[in-house]
């Protein structure tokens, strides 16, 4: 089964969407995230609450939530590669937009753009665990 | 499974040219699109054809052997042999190139390949090789996939060789269960569109393998990102 491009793109966007819209839902409350009413979230890494130890990837959400709300220096300080990824996912959306509007190829079906977004996420990935070991 | 999904032309399909007549699809036309590599025909086209018209695509026309001659071809005594149009060769690819193959001393020499033999019948190969069914070309005796077109050489049809997992095939698993443990909405669609490129590397390439290592990547990308969702609604829901 070959799902087609654009039908991932989609998808895709979708959830690009969805968290980069959570992440402005949510408001930031100190070293937590909580909504808008003021119940906090808690922890959301599931690996954090079973093994105790933070991912590679835990503090993303505050960072975006930071982010979102403009506060560079607490996203930076959540997660250093949390404003690379926001502004990549960003990026993916608006090039998502405009294949979708000028009928042009799909965005995974680009090499150039897998790759650009496969080494960010290599990078974040590299961050996160160097991010791990030190804490 | 079908090669092709025969459908009616949608407003997706509309004014997309078909891929052998190359006249626009028209909303209502019967169309049928290549499972493989997605290209767009009219049904008629299509089964005319016998299949895909994309070169290499593996849901392409087998060429026939007994092909008619066709008309005498007299080409400069000298001049190289080039495949003629048709043929699904890559165009005006001389005869003379096959020694990248490792083709005999002589073989498209001064004396060339076409001339007096004209092109309706294939030019005898030379000893040890043997004509590609669907472009023609020379290539080695027992070669199971033609290099120059990617089509099966096996009286067949099945490609019987060694095959090699596709590009991307063990990464969209891997990262499918780096997703499964921590940012499955990350990782989880780098798993899935490395597994799709693999799928697709591997309908257009019959030497390329790995399609379980595709799928179990597919398939765990998107447990990742749906395991995401469920972890999301069950913390927003039990929020104190």
């Amino acid at each position: 089964m070959i799902l087609p491009g654009r039908a991932l793109d989609l998808g895709f966007a979708a959830f690009v969407a969805a968290q980069l819209g959570a992440a402005a839902w949510l408001v930031p409350s100190g070293d937590q995230i909580a909504l808008p009413g003021g119940g906090s979230l808690g922890g959301l890494c599931w690996f954090r609450g079973v093994f105790h130890i933070d991912c590679p990837f835990c503090g993303m959400t505050r960072s975006f939530v930071a982010l979102a709300h403009g506060d560079v220096a607490s996203a930076l300080r959540f997660h250093p590669a949390g404003p690379l990824l926001f502004l990549a996912m960003a990026v993916f959306l608006v090039t998502v937009a405009a294949t979708v509007i000028r009928r042009s190829r799909p965005v995974v079906e680009r090499p150039s753009f897998v790759f650009a977004f496969e080494s960010i996420t290599l990078i974040c990935l590299a961050i996160g665990v160097f991010k791990m070991v030190r804490s | 499974m079908e090669a092709a999904r025969t459908l009616k032309a949608n407003l997706k399909l509309d004014g997309k040219p078909c891929g052998w007549c190359q006249v626009a699809l028209r909303l209502g036309d019967d169309a049928a699109v290549c499972n493989a590599c997605e290209k767009e025909h009219h049904s008629r086209c299509w089964e005319g054809n016998a299949g895909c018209s994309t070169a290499g695509c593996v849901s392409a026309p087998l060429r026939r052997l007994d092909a008619p001659p066709a008309p005498q071809y007299a080409a400069p005594q000298g001049a190289p042999y080039v495949n003629p149009p048709g043929y699904g060769a890559p165009q005006g690819l001389p005869y003379g190139s096959a020694p990248a193959y490792g083709a005999p001393q002589g073989y498209g020499g001064p004396q060339g390949y076409g001339g007096p033999q004209g092109y309706g019948a294939a030019p005898p190969p030379p000893p040890g090789y043997m004509n590609c069914p669907n472009c023609r070309i020379a290539i080695m005796v027992g070669s199971p996939v033609c290099p120059a077109c990617r089509a099966i050489t096996s009286p067949d049809g099945i490609y019987h060789g060694p095959k090699v997992n596709a590009p991307g095939a063990v990464a969209s698993l891997v990262c499918a269960l780096i997703g499964l443990v921590f940012c499955g909405i990350v990782l989880g669609p780098v798993a899935i569109s490395r597994a799709n490129a693999a799928k697709r590397a591997m309908a257009s390439d019959p030497t390329l393998g790995g399609e379980g290592l595709a799928t179990a990547g597919l398939v765990i990308g998107i447990i990742d990102l749906v395991l995401f969702v469920l972890v999301m609604i069950y913390k927003v829901s039990t929020i104190r």
